[in-house]
């Protein structure tokens, strides 16, 4: 187990290494920046009205931009390099011919990511209130406490579904974009329990609270007819998601022959 | 995961029973039976043979799609046991271009478990070996086609495994390198370290071993000595070169022979020390007789033989007449 864990210490710190000069990250980065910069114009510019107070704006940008495009997309696009992008350079035979489980490649380079991502996207949760509320009104500490924890739940659970598919498909970038909009993208706004089955509706059940303002509004204009479930609830049920994932991560690892050109 | 013990001789590395691997539709091996006793064993074949799929079934990169293949009586495939004693030097040219040449060895070996100094101190002894301490602290990615291909075999042998297995690894390397290379895998063989190493060089792979496996369409042609297996191939005449002050006088001896096919004798070779030597070419159809009787017929006729060599008992020529 010690040397379990000191490889994927050594694998989680090579990899953030490689993270912190790729281009895959550099995007990721640039797409964190969007809601905050969202909240400032719209802070700046839009007119004096009451739904666009300082909560509302806040709601909006981490609502419809952080949660549904930002977290999935970053998150997505930052994992699915995990196994895929060593497959693609080749350089997966070092790892996978030492004396060192495949789990602990996967696990090592899976926690580079989180790492990175799940502090970058609450930042960029905290940095959309922060300036959302240069607008004159009222802030619900409540709300971006939530959705702070829902972008870091997002963050988490996209990356280990970014790694997954990046364990199973050579092209798992094309993979991850094409989970995003079938998903993430077309089910979490299904009309009906439907949504369930995407990580969307977990999410929208930790970081909103429909009986309070701004949310209330929000859904009423983003016309949502699927009855949320209690913050608690949807904390576990993304903490098993994620379990489940790391799992399945695991044993399809452990499993998968990568064929390699010469 | 899967580390099965079979009953292996301690005498043999690989022992493959009907081992065969394919992509879809296309073979990469198929029904290889083979044994691979300890020692260097050369893999031979032309391009698509089967060779690098045989190296990954070997390393555990892929899982055969039918028979069995054990190698130092263990399954290969993930198989954390066996990757303790086993160096694999791959073919595709790959490293982090981002680390520096000992760095990447370093923390390769360090994964397998190995503390950090440790790993250092066999990273840079493996790197001085194949003569990249001079450049080992820059990064892999400034380095030549040489230099990478050197680093690979470097990260291979690091941990001083008891089976070194290397895909091609004289290509791209400039002779120098390859006389680096090749001494190192004779230090490795003296020092008890089973090698199998696949090569288009196949002079230079006769150099090292003279033990051969050949494979053609994912199947085993032969296997053996060089010049075992030549004696096999009985339908073609042996060729041996001669040079001597007096070819035609030696030319018209040889011909009277019964088991000497053919005589030609070649154009003067144009050395002007000695203009007149001149050079003959021979079939004979038993080689065995022929070496007994001409040292004494080459005496008779006094021709003045300076040179006899064999003309196809290079691995090169066995390998034409085994695919053609």
């Amino acid at each position: 187990m010690g040397q379990f864990i000191r490889s994927a210490a050594l694998l989680a710190r090579m990899h953030l290494v490689e993270l912190l000069s790729s281009r895959r990250l550099l995007f990721a980065v640039l797409l964190a920046v969007l809601p905050a910069a969202m909240a400032l114009v719209v802070a700046h510019v839009a007119p004096e009205r009451r739904h666009f107070g300082p909560a509302m704006i806040h709601a909006r940008a981490t609502y419809l931009l952080l949660l549904q495009v930002v977290v999935p997309l970053g998150s997505l696009l930052v994992a699915s390099g995990v196994i895929a992008d060593e497959v693609e350079g080749r350089t997966i035979t070092y790892l996978f011919t030492r004396s060192t489980s495949r789990a602990a490649v996967l696990l090592g380079r899976v926690a580079a990511v989180v790492l990175v991502v799940v502090p970058l996207y609450a930042l960029s949760a905290w940095a959309t209130a922060l300036t959302a509320s240069q607008r004159a009104g009222t802030m619900y500490p409540d709300a971006v406490r939530g959705m702070i924890l829902a972008a870091a739940f997002g963050a988490l659970v996209y990356s280990l579904i970014g790694a997954v598919l990046g364990v199973v498909f050579k092209r798992a970038l094309v993979a991850s974009l094409a989970y995003a909009f079938a998903v993430e993208g077309f089910i979490a706004n299904f009309p009906g329990s439907t949504s369930r089955f995407a990580v969307q509706f977990w999410l929208r059940s930790l970081g909103t609270d429909p009986s309070v303002e701004p949310w209330s509004k929000l859904r009423s204009l983003s016309r949502l007819s699927v009855e949320l479930v209690s913050h608690g609830a949807a904390a576990e049920r993304l903490a098993w998601i994620a379990l489940s994932l790391l799992v399945l991560g695991v044993l399809l690892v452990r499993r998968k022959q990568y064929v390699l050109t010469s | 995961m899967s580390s099965g013990v079979h009953p292996a001789d301690v005498s043999t590395v690989i022992v493959a029973e009907d081992l065969g691997r394919w992509y879809g539709e296309v073979i990469g091996l198929g029904d290889l039976s083979v044994t691979i006793p300890r020692g260097v064993t050369g893999l031979v074949g032309p391009n698509g043979a089967g060779k690098s799929t045989f190296m990954k079934l070997i390393v555990g990169e892929l899982r055969p799609g039918r028979g069995t293949l054990s190698v130092l009586g263990l399954k290969p495939f993930a198989n954390r046991e066996l990757y303790k004693k086993l160096g694999f030097a791959p073919q595709q040219d790959a490293l982090y271009d981002h680390m520096t040449g000992r760095a990447f060895v370093r923390e390769l070996v360090r994964i397998a478990g190995y503390p950090k100094a440790d790993a250092d101190a066999r990273a840079v002894h493996a790197l001085e070996r194949l003569q990249l301490h001079a450049s080992m602290d820059r990064p892999c990615g400034g380095y030549s086609k040489g230099m990478r291909q050197r680093v690979r075999i470097a990260q291979a042998i690091a941990h001083e495994p008891e089976l070194l297995i290397a895909d091609e690894p004289l290509t791209g390397l400039d002779p120098l390198a390859r006389h680096v290379v090749l001494d190192l895998f004779r230090e490795l063989s003296a020092g008890g370290t089973s090698i199998i190493v696949s090569s288009h060089v196949l002079h230079e792979l006769e150099a090292l071993t003279d033990r051969m496996v050949l494979i053609h369409r994912g199947r085993l042609l032969a296997q053996g000595a060089v010049r075992d297996v030549r004696k096999l191939l009985s339908r073609h005449p042996s060729k041996l070169h001669i040079t001597a002050r007096d070819p035609r006088r030696l030319a018209k001896a040889l011909v009277a022979l019964d088991y000497v096919e053919s005589v030609r004798i070649g154009s003067p070779p144009g050395n002007a020390a000695s203009p007149s030597e001149g050079t003959l070419d021979i079939e004979t159809r038993d080689l065995a007789a022929f070496q007994a009787e001409f040292p004494a017929l080459a005496a008779r006729e006094r021709a003045g033989v300076r040179s006899l060599e064999s003309g196809d008992a290079s691995l090169e020529a066995v390998f034409d007449y085994l695919v053609n």
